[in-house]
């Protein structure tokens, strides 16, 4: 970059400001909607504020709640337990059932499977959260189901009960992510140079070789780009736990997106509800920053 | 790479501008909202000036309002009265905001009389009082009274009235006689005995949904047994020294949970929200359930003659208990711009029109006067029956309104814990107490 650019010196403007100034409209934005926020969260954060009447400054008071109250950062330690079910369960099995759509002969088969795979992703999550609700009740489709093929014993409220209910919640994002890591996957696939398969076809590799000796790492930046969106949508979930659990039974499916909303709006403690929201910030940043690094850190 | 580095100095440019200008002033929040506060002297005259009122309401009181607003602008033809509602589950959330803005309504529910008096976004209706010589029993509006220091129970009004929210027990006949009780339960012994008879016979006794906070009802009904109607509203409108912890609350705790082991409420109890109990109910499905007035119209229409209603049942006979506040408390912001207007319009709802049509909506009225006349014979038993706690002075608030987060953050989830077995009795209540701490300071 740097010879090219002392090749030709008459430029009027350097490289950087002229890009510079075509970012700006957007730039100007992401200051006034994006950062501005982050920075007033921030602010508020240091105080005791009810949202209206006066606040007094209590520094990081709010902060040390937020690590020492069992109910604050126990909420934090369920939204990481999602990733699970949110980010690693959906990635692996997309990656499978990518695989599988991709060696289907049939085209119409291929479009079919993958409709039926994505409409999850094109359902709010607050819709869905309610579907499944009714789904995973104890008179609902799961445990009908259960008993229609003699598993009654297993049937279980599943959203009712503080051992099954965080795991029910998961089940509920799993379903959301599947079909976008699918998705994804499948668009990746269809960029690896198919002489490759052949190749390693003809040299006698079979499927699970050609899955982890091409399928795999050609699909490299699909799968960043998964794990970064759905471990996102794990630690700053709400709309499924709002919708289908509220965080409860007891505080058994509590997660930081509801526990920010229900202080600052409910309780009114704006302060502490921005320093849960900045401490979730700063652990998504702190999760997804290396893995972005990971992952497309070597070319 | 030049432009990715010189982002990012902007971008830390900007926040630590941010940092340090936000730093530099004085911290968020202040009184500068209340500048515009217009004072206009104490009149029940409103002259024949055109006045435009405006109304802020729960979505679900719609009809309700409307039929008010109508009435009361056909006494008053100058005042017209614009409403607007929000959302029953967001109106908690908004109100503070709604109440303490520069273009506040007239005519505002107050979700929070704590905050809304401390804030000092609500007129002082002591003069209104006086002027229209308001006489509304002392249950109905002691949570709407604070005094100079900021203590709620008891000194000037701030809020009044328009009909009457209470909690009961609701029971099927039908299924009762099928049973062979013919009689509702008056005492908590008898409930309990009846229960036994449902559970055993293979018929749900009580519904129960305990997602949303349902077990509070009857919850607060054998707490009022064993403390005192006292000790509980004591402890709602945050006295000094009062405790949720008490050997009461535990013991109360402890029945609750025992119906739960005995299989008096349902399986999935725990995931049950109201909607889906109250159907359920109307379906046929459960002897009891513990619930308030709102559903009365609901369940008269799906059960007709079969529905019953009673008072909580006290330990004996005559001490039946029940929580009941205001279906709207309605107040006028401190930033309103028309107030005798708006004192106009909380006078009519004391007046006997206002009170039928509470009735015709469903809700017990406000005040002490005659019971008004209605066809609902479940209304009608729910009415009779808050005639009665007015005399005896049996009622308290909800514990659910104690504080603004108690209902979600202890209330619900302890309910939950203590029923599935995840938290002891004792537990419970000291969770309730804890939260309640948290709040009050």
């Amino acid at each position: 970059m740097t010879t090219r650019n002392s090749t030709k010196p008459k430029r009027p403007l350097p490289l950087g400001a002229i890009s510079l100034l075509f970012l700006l409209p957007a730039l100007l934005f992401y200051a006034v909607f994006e950062l501005w926020p982050i920075a007033q969260t921030i602010w508020y954060s240091l105080y005791d504020w009810n949202g209206i009447d006066e606040s007094t400054f209590v520094g990081l008071d709010n902060y040390g709640t937020v690590f020492t109250d069992p109910d604050l950062y126990g909420s934090i330690l369920h939204s990481f337990y999602l990733i699970i079910f949110f980010s690693i369960i959906p990635i692996v099995l997309g990656l499978i059932i990518a695989v599988l759509i991709k060696d289907m002969k049939s085209k119409m088969g291929r479009g079919f499977a993958q409709v039926c795979l994505f409409l999850p992703r094109v359902i709010p999550g607050a819709a869905a959260g309610v579907a499944w609700t009714w789904m995973l009740a104890d008179k609902g489709t799961v445990n009908q189901l259960l008993r229609a093929i003699g598993l009654g014993d297993a049937a279980h409220v599943w959203l009712g009960d503080q051992s099954t209910s965080l795991n029910a919640v998961g089940v509920i994002g799993f379903w959301l992510q599947l079909g976008f890591c699918v998705v994804l996957l499948l668009s990746g696939i269809g960029g690896i140079d198919q002489s490759l398969y052949e190749a390693a076809s003809l040299d006698g590799a079979g499927w699970w070789r050609q899955l982890f000796h091409i399928t795999l790492p050609g699909l490299r930046g699909q799968i960043g780009v998964c794990l970064t969106m759905t471990i996102i949508s794990a630690l700053a979930s709400f709309d499924v736990v709002y919708m289908s659990t509220q965080g409860g039974p007891g505080t058994s499916t509590m997660v930081p997106g509801v526990q920010v909303y229900r202080l600052a709006f409910t309780q009114q403690s704006v302060g502490l509800a921005s320093a849960l929201a900045v401490a979730l910030m700063v652990l998504v940043l702190l999760v997804v920053g290396p893995l972005q690094r990971l992952v497309n850190g070597k070319k | 790479m030049k432009i990715g580095k010189s982002i990012k100095t902007i971008v830390a440019g900007a926040m630590a501008m941010a940092c340090l200008a936000s730093m530099a002033a004085c911290g968020p929040g202040s009184s500068s909202s209340q500048s515009n506060a217009t004072s206009e002297p104490v009149s029940t005259d409103l002259g024949n000036e055109n006045i435009e009122l405006k109304l802020w309401d729960g979505a679900g009181l719609k009809t309700f309002d409307d039929q008010l607003i109508e009435a009361f602008q056909k006494k008053y033809p100058n005042i017209t009265i614009k409403a607007t509602y929000d959302p029953d589950n967001t109106s908690a959330q908004n109100g503070p905001r709604i109440i303490s803005a520069a273009d506040t309504p007239d005519i505002a529910r107050i979700t929070d009389i704590n905050s809304a008096v401390r804030g000092k976004h609500l007129v002082n209706l002591d003069d209104y009082a006086k002027a229209y010589k308001w006489n509304l029993p002392e249950s109905q509006t002691e949570v709407y009274q604070v005094d100079s220091s900021g203590k709620i129970g008891s000194g000037s009004l701030y809020a009044v009235p328009d009909g009457v929210s209470m909690t009961g027990l609701y029971w099927n006949r039908k299924v009762a006689k099928e049973l062979g009780i013919t009689e509702a339960p008056t005492t908590v012994e008898q409930l309990e005995a009846d229960m036994k008879k449902a559970s055993d016979a293979g018929v749900l006794a009580m519904m129960m949904p305990a997602k949303e906070g349902g077990t509070s009802y009857i919850y607060q009904a054998l707490l009022t047994n064993y403390e005192g109607r006292d000790a509980v509203q004591d402890w709602i409108l945050q006295k000094s020294g009062a405790t949720f912890a008490t050997e009461g609350a535990v013991k109360a705790a402890k029945q609750i949970k025992s119906w739960q082991d005995a299989g008096y409420f349902s399986k999935d109890a725990l995931a049950l929200d109201g909607s889906t109990a109250l159907s359920r109910f109307c379906n046929g499905e459960a002897l009891f359930f513990p619930s308030g007035s709102w559903y009365s119209a609901s369940i008269n229409d799906a059960l007709g003659d079969d529905a019953g209603w009673v008072a909580f049942p006290g330990e004996s006979t005559g001490k039946e208990s029940a929580a009941a506040n205001a279906v709207t408390a309605f107040g006028i912001p401190a930033n309103a711009k028309h107030k005798n207007a708006a004192a106009a319009f909380l006078n009519f709802l004391q007046s006997e029109e206002a009170r039928q049509i509470a009735v015709d909506n469903g809700y017990p009225p406000v005040g002490e006067g005659d019971v008004p006349s209605t066809d609902n014979q479940l209304l009608m038993q729910v009415l009779m029956s808050y005639e009665n706690l007015v005399k005896t002075g049996n009622t308290t608030d909800f514990i659910n309104n104690a504080t603004a987060g108690i209902q979600s953050s202890a209330i619900i989830p302890g309910f939950q814990s203590l029923l599935d077995g995840t938290m002891t009795s004792k537990q419970f209540v000291d969770s309730i107490q804890k939260q309640y701490e948290k709040e009050t300071k």
